[in-house]
């Protein structure tokens, strides 16, 4: 406070703007402080676990002790040899891409219709579509597994990807549908006033407007099926899986760090995606929407 | 030619009229055709347990089991003892969260608490369990450290029991109820506690009797998210629990192994409607507690 104020001396009108933003009336606080402590502690009881895996990753010794006694990269040479982690890698990439742009398509679409237009039942057909948030993934597992048998489709991707789809396909339309009540209506009308097609409209006018739904939307719904293990485990055939699949039965039957070398590769993925979604999306934006995804 | 004109107009109105359906088709017919008729074939499976197999046959068998069974109805205890453990534990560690968040006052530590805090959401569930169970392995950090510190002589176990489980799903869930609380917090507006503080109320009333029934919306909504989450986990509550704590998730498991579908369909149900039970509660506590603030107000 001392030390601030010869600068807002010279500026009254920043000590102004800093007293209405409380900057100086608690400077030094118990409470305050007793919060940063918490905030530290749970970012670190957050990063832990994520950390210890990158730990163990370069450890010599295929057993998990605390220190490692050496280090070394051969889990992650080992990790190259194993094609059937390869293999469901490319699985879940298939089944996340597919089915991230079907859920984006469908979702615009529908969040069109409920946000546009006013008819009859139209609450109801939205908590229609919310529903399966609700129903236990496992449970949904259980139920789709029953179905694709009757069906005599076990085993392929295709069911796979409708199963996820149903998963992400809520978030996308609630995402949406958030955007889409804050797009400007009356840029859509002066653009068919002017001519527009209906579809020329929608690509030159809405599609730009719900450009930060869409990114947000398509990121939670490739995110959820890309780590999605309770839906798939019993739509997967033994030589056909998905990664997580895959990785939680490798974690069954054995605990060597080549599991850990994975991992360390994927969190590099991760934070890539989370510089690059923090230096993209407004974190205005970000935060309004995470809220209507919430839900 | 006028009532054909107006034939044209009325065919138009409809056509104005009906507008929304081919936007909200596709979306209607995948729902329908996988996810409602998905749950109907869990009710039907429950009371058909060979449907799948090609001989359908009417019995309560697998809903009696369930329901006559001791044994299952303490693992529905154990499962709903971990929600409560996880969801409270969640709460007490994720309101100061919130609340410390929500009151940096850089935009760029904000930003940073924030990545932090939902970062852990982009790594695979199965890698975050796997962390903690190497941290809490007898030969893990955790226990080197107490025993380092000479805490403890012995090794503890921290995992294949309920501590294992609950450590490692607050560190899952926590996201979920920060979230909720942050956004509340956020819509706060400064005068009211002023207002408070102007009429004399120190800081532990203020928070009592404004801040605290004012969250209270966000505090339910995390608190069931959270719940719902738990009871339904599989991943984490089968791996840091080593098969010695059995929950309904796991029992769905062992019965689909063992291709008993009939059986799993009766517990995936039962799981559906303790899900569908708490957010109705849920829905009344929120709407309870917007009630009891607008009087405060």
């Amino acid at each position: 406070m001392i030390t601030r104020r010869p600068e807002a001396s010279r500026r009254p009108e920043a000590l102004g703007r800093q007293v209405a933003a409380g900057r100086l009336e608690t400077a030094r606080d118990p409470i305050r402080t007793g919060l940063f402590v918490v905030l530290i502690l749970v970012m670190a009881f957050m990063l832990a676990p994520i950390g210890f895996v990158l730990v163990y990753a370069f450890s010599s010794v295929s057993y998990a002790i605390f220190p490692p006694p050496g280090f070394s990269v051969r889990w992650f040479v080992k990790l190259f040899q194993q094609e059937a982690l390869f293999h469901a890698a490319v699985n879940s990439l298939i089944v996340a891409a597919v089915a991230t742009v079907t859920s984006l398509i469908v979702g615009t679409l529908a969040a069109l219709g409920l946000v546009r237009y006013r008819f009859f039942g139209r609450e109801w057909l939205r908590a229609a579509f919310l529903a399966p948030l609700i129903v236990p993934r496992i449970a949904f597992g259980v139920a789709m597994l029953v179905y694709v048998i009757l069906l005599r489709r076990f085993g392929g991707l295709d069911s796979l990807i409708l199963a996820h789809l149903m998963v992400t396909l809520p978030f996308a339309i609630s995402i949406l549908s958030a955007t889409l009540v804050s797009a400007d209506r009356s840029l859509e009308e002066a653009a068919m006033d002017l001519g527009a097609t209906p579809l020329v409209t929608f690509w030159k006018v809405t599609l730009p407007q719900i450009r930060t739904g869409l990114a947000v939307s398509g990121f939670f719904s490739f995110i959820i099926s890309w780590d999605q293990v309770e839906t798939s485990l019993f739509l997967v055939k033994t030589d056909n899986k998905t990664l997580p699949v895959e990785m939680f039965y490798y974690l069954q039957r054995q605990q060597d760090p080549v599991i850990a070398a994975l991992s360390a590769f994927l969190i590099a993925v991760a934070v890539v995606v989370a510089i690059i979604a923090v230096l993209t999306v407004n974190p205005r934006d970000l935060q309004r929407l995470l809220a209507a995804g919430g839900r | 030619m006028t009532i054909a004109a107006a034939r044209r107009g009325s065919w138009r109105s409809v056509a104005r009229r009906y507008r929304h359906v081919p936007l909200l088709a596709p979306a209607v017919l995948l729902s329908m055709a996988v996810f409602w008729v998905c749950m109907a074939v869990l009710v039907t499976m429950s009371v058909y347990p060979f449907l799948a197999a090609g001989t359908p046959r009417f019995t309560w068998v697998a809903w009696h089991r369930f329901l006559t069974d001791g044994y299952y109805w303490s693992v529905v205890g154990t499962t709903l003892n971990l929600g409560v453990l996880v969801t409270g534990l969640s709460l007490v560690i994720g309101y100061p969260t919130a609340y410390a968040i929500s009151k940096i006052r850089r935009p760029g530590w904000a930003l940073t608490a924030y990545v932090m805090l939902f970062a852990p959401i982009l790594v695979s569930v199965v890698v975050r369990t796997y962390g903690w169970m190497l941290l809490l392995s007898k030969t893990g950090a955790v226990n080197y450290v107490l025993r380092s510190l000479r805490l403890i002589d012995e090794p503890i176990a921290l995992i294949f029991n309920t501590t294992g489980i609950v450590i490692a799903m607050v560190h899952i869930l926590l996201p979920f109820m920060v979230f909720p609380v942050m956004s509340v917090i956020g819509q706060l507006t400064p005068d009211l506690k002023e207002a408070a503080m102007d009429l004399g109320a120190n800081r532990w009333q203020t928070f009592r009797r404004v801040t605290l029934p004012l969250t209270l919306p966000g505090v339910v909504a995390g608190s069931q998210i959270v719940f719902t989450l738990t009871i339904s986990a599989f991943v984490t509550p089968f791996l840091m629990g080593g098969g010695k704590v059995q929950i309904l998730s796991g029992l769905i498991y062992r019965d689909m192994e063992a291709v008993n579908l009939g059986f799993a369909s009766v517990v995936s149900l039962l799981l559906l409607v303790l899900a569908v039970a708490i957010l109705v509660l849920s829905n009344r506590l929120v709407r309870q507690a917007y009630a009891r603030a607008e009087v405060s107000r």
